[in-house]
């Protein structure tokens, strides 16, 4: 015990470990606004009262790659090591227009020498840049002691560091994942339209850029053996960033996304994982449908004393089930849950569905084909009863018709539906994505058009964020970009796709249809937020 | 007819060259003593009386609760507006921070005007998450926190003639009004509480 002690006690003396030491410090204090012993960093801006802890943590403005952000008329310059302890220059190629009469004032962190310690201390206490100009009022002017200067220092020298993984001395390495639970037509048109666009967007070879060598990454076997799977192609060849992909289960592919810190950028799945970070999702999946579910069922009058859902626990409704549940947890409202293995048939029908009361609403987690196997008759259902089904398992309106469900269901049927409204999201994907399409010798098809145009936005949103990246290679630096480049969803299937500092779904609500006696799905009120 | 791209990207970085070129003199230098730099675009505040009619959209609350804007705003007391976005990062907390000041320098006034920020990013932000956001900041009655629909979040910000397609390519400003009916005090820039305190408290009747 005492030998141990001695050793780490040694350890801890070594240099090494004493940077890192103060490194982490540095970190904390840049990234919460917090002291090595816990207590917040304190400061102000002019003018303004002493603010504390990640109010005016640096990550906040300059973000967690240390790249800075544009907001409006700000500009927050990076500062990461390589930067902030070189000369101020302009952007390699930049030459600013100047016009007769007026005077070019460039920014002052363009113009400024290379700060070092005492420049440093200088402009985090007093807010006097290195170039002795006052920097803006939003800096705030920090109370820092020695130690904390020098820890801020270590953490600045070493934000943005390479190497990074996948930044090869020529190419640019991405991935996508195709786990073996995906459909295949489904999988088939994202190939096909990731392939494509990535080809298209990358930079040429020869043009002195890194050009993007995209790889697949197809999985086998049972869930449980796909994270080892995806480490062993990591280790192979790192990728960069996972771009777009698909599969129906995608717990293991999110949980390696956040352990390696890879950004996974909008797969399609119905089963995002929890809390992302590295990922960014098209949408929150089936858990939105619940959520979206239980917000309208409080919001019309009358609240149901019951809802009975029906999922099979084995397939993707059960995540459904679950944020309805959850999302209805405070409230006088019994929830039960009937669930099967298999397919449905009239007997099992029978016997899942219990004698309905007035009042009671019915949700359905189920595919298209257990859908057109509901009872002939409605006696298991009173006519005033409210039934819901998932608009995404039912796949109405592209891969089923909705006229396959029996009569009287049909017409109390409400969908719960994701996405854009199917004909003023055709008339879209057609106009924005259809001569794109043509151009490449694909073409749009009714079954595969949403995983089309998600997968074309997955790869825009990507081209656009790692053009802004340009050389300056940093997973944190790309995800910052991904947030901010949301105008690439030009071709995505829902009607409103917007993503900000920190989210990590692009779109956010969704519409209850009802089925038309033709069997199309139109619009019954406005647009869910849950 | 779909446009070939949602959002219009505004040039933020445009804008801000052409501050620091001298070149956007409404936003960046308003004859006021705080413009010393011109590249301290934040610093300077520009103020200018603008009269507006206010739309009666549907919006709701950081509690949940459905709000008619117009008749909200026209309860008789002054207003404090701004537009904010929860995950916004560089202007949006200073500029809760600030209105948050007020509010704590108003003391025993503070029942006797109405502050309240608007979400330009209303999908986001859900009433929950506009509640956990106005705790943060220590906001209290009647600070109001409004979210709603898309639409009707950009009816708002266009009535207030402070619309970006882009929530990125925001602006910091603030608006007040001494009651229904009255012009309203578009103060353009980082305004300081001492800024919109010196332009409240005389909005404030004399109490009784």
């Amino acid at each position: 015990m005492h030998r141990l002690l001695a050793l780490s006690l040694l350890l801890l003396a070594l240099p090494g470990h004493a940077d890192e030491a103060l490194r982490a410090e540095g970190q904390r204090l840049y990234l919460d606004g917090l002291r090595a012993d816990g207590s917040p960093l304190e400061g102000r801006r002019p003018g303004g009262e002493v603010l504390r802890g990640r109010d005016l943590a640096c990550a906040q403005c300059h973000r967690r790659s240390g790249m800075g952000t544009i907001e409006g008329v700000v500009v927050v310059p990076p500062v990461t090591g390589a930067v902030l302890f070189a000369p101020g220059r302009a952007p390699a190629g930049h030459a600013p227009r100047r016009a007769a009469g007026v005077a070019l004032l460039d920014h002052g962190f363009r113009t400024r020498p290379a700060y070092d310690a005492p420049r440093l201390a200088r402009a985090l206490r007093e807010g006097m840049g290195a170039g002795d100009v006052p920097l803006d009022p939003l800096m705030p002017r920090y109370t820092l002691n020695e130690r904390e200067l020098a820890a801020l220092q270590a953490w600045l020298e070493e934000l943005g560091k390479g190497p990074v993984p996948g930044v090869g001395s020529t190419a640019l390495h991405l991935a996508t994942v195709i786990t073996p639970d995906a459909d295949p037509r489904q999988r088939d048109a994202m190939r096909e339209v990731l392939q494509h666009c990535i080809a298209g967007r990358s930079p040429p070879p020869g043009s002195g850029r890194r050009t993007w060598v995209l790889e697949e990454w197809t999985l086998s076997g049972p869930p449980q053996g796909w994270r080892a799977q995806l480490e062993a192609r990591m280790h192979r060849q790192p990728a960069f960033a996972l771009v777009s992909g698909i599969g129906r289960e995608w717990a293991p592919v999110h949980e390696f996304c956040e352990a390696e810190g890879v950004p996974c950028l909008f797969p399609n799945t119905d089963l995002p994982g929890p809390a992302p970070r590295a990922s960014v999702y098209l949408w929150p999946g089936l858990a939105l449908e619940g959520a979206v579910l239980a917000r309208h069922l409080l919001e019309q009058a009358p609240v149901p004393k019951r809802i009975i859902q029906v999922f099979d626990p084995a397939d993707a409704g059960r995540a459904g089930a679950s944020a309805l549940r959850t999302a209805l947890i405070d409230q006088p409202v019994t929830v039960l849950d009937q669930t099967f293995h298999g397919p449905l048939d009239e007997t099992a029908w029978r016997k899942l569905l219990p004698a309905m009361e007035a009042g009671d609403v019915l949700m359905l987690w189920l595919g298209a084909a257990d859908l057109a196997r509901l009872p002939g008759r409605l006696e298991a259902a009173p006519p005033t009863a409210r039934v819901f089904v998932s608009g995404t398992l039912a796949g109405l309106e592209r891969v089923a018709d909705a006229r396959s469900i029996p009569p009287p269901w049909r017409s109390v049927l409400h969908v719960i539906y994701p996405f854009d409204a199917p004909e003023a999201r055709l008339s879209r994907m057609v106009f924005n994505l259809g001569s794109w399409m043509s151009a490449q010798g694909l073409s749009l098809a009714r079954d595969t058009e949403r995983t089309q145009g998600n997968t074309h936005t997955a790869c825009e949103i990507t081209a656009l964020a790692l053009y802004t990246l340009g050389e300056r290679y940093s997973r944190d630096y790309l995800l910052e970009l991904v947030e901010d480049s949301y105008a690439g969803a030009t071709a995505s299937a829902f009607p409103r796709f917007t993503l900000g500092p920190g989210q990590r779904f692009g779109s956010k609500g969704a519409y209850l249809m009802r089925v038309e006696t033709d069997g199309r799905l139109s619009v019954d009120g406005e647009w869910i937020v849950p | 007819m779909p446009s070939r791209l949602p959002a219009f990207r505004p040039p933020p970085a445009l804008l801000a060259s052409l501050l620091l070129m001298g070149l956007a003199p409404a936003m960046a230098r308003g004859g006021d003593e705080h413009a010393h730099h011109h590249h301290h675009a934040a610093s300077a505040v520009s103020r200018s009386e603008i009269t507006l009619a206010l739309p009666q959209v549907k919006l709701r609350s950081q509690d949940g609760a459905a709000v008619m804007f117009a008749d909200t705003l026209d309860d008789g007391r002054p207003v404090l507006l701004n537009f904010i976005y929860t995950s916004c990062t560089a202007i949006c907390p200073p500029m809760t921070r600030i209105f948050a000041e007020v509010q704590e320098s108003l003391g025993a006034d503070r029942p006797r005007v109405r502050l309240v920020s608007v979400s330009i990013d209303p999908e986001q932000d859900t009433p929950q998450r506009l509640k956990d956001y106005a705790r943060q900041f220590g906001a209290a009655e009647p600070w109001l926190f409004l979210t709603g629909s898309a639409a009707a979040s950009t009816t708002v910000q266009k009535a207030f003639n402070s619309y970006r397609p882009d929530k990125m390519g925001h602006t910091p400003v603030s608006f007040l009004r001494r009651g229904p009916g009255q012009p309203w005090v578009r103060l353009d820039g980082l305004a300081q509480a001492g800024d919109l305190l010196r332009e409240l408290r005389p909005m404030l009747p004399p109490r009784p």
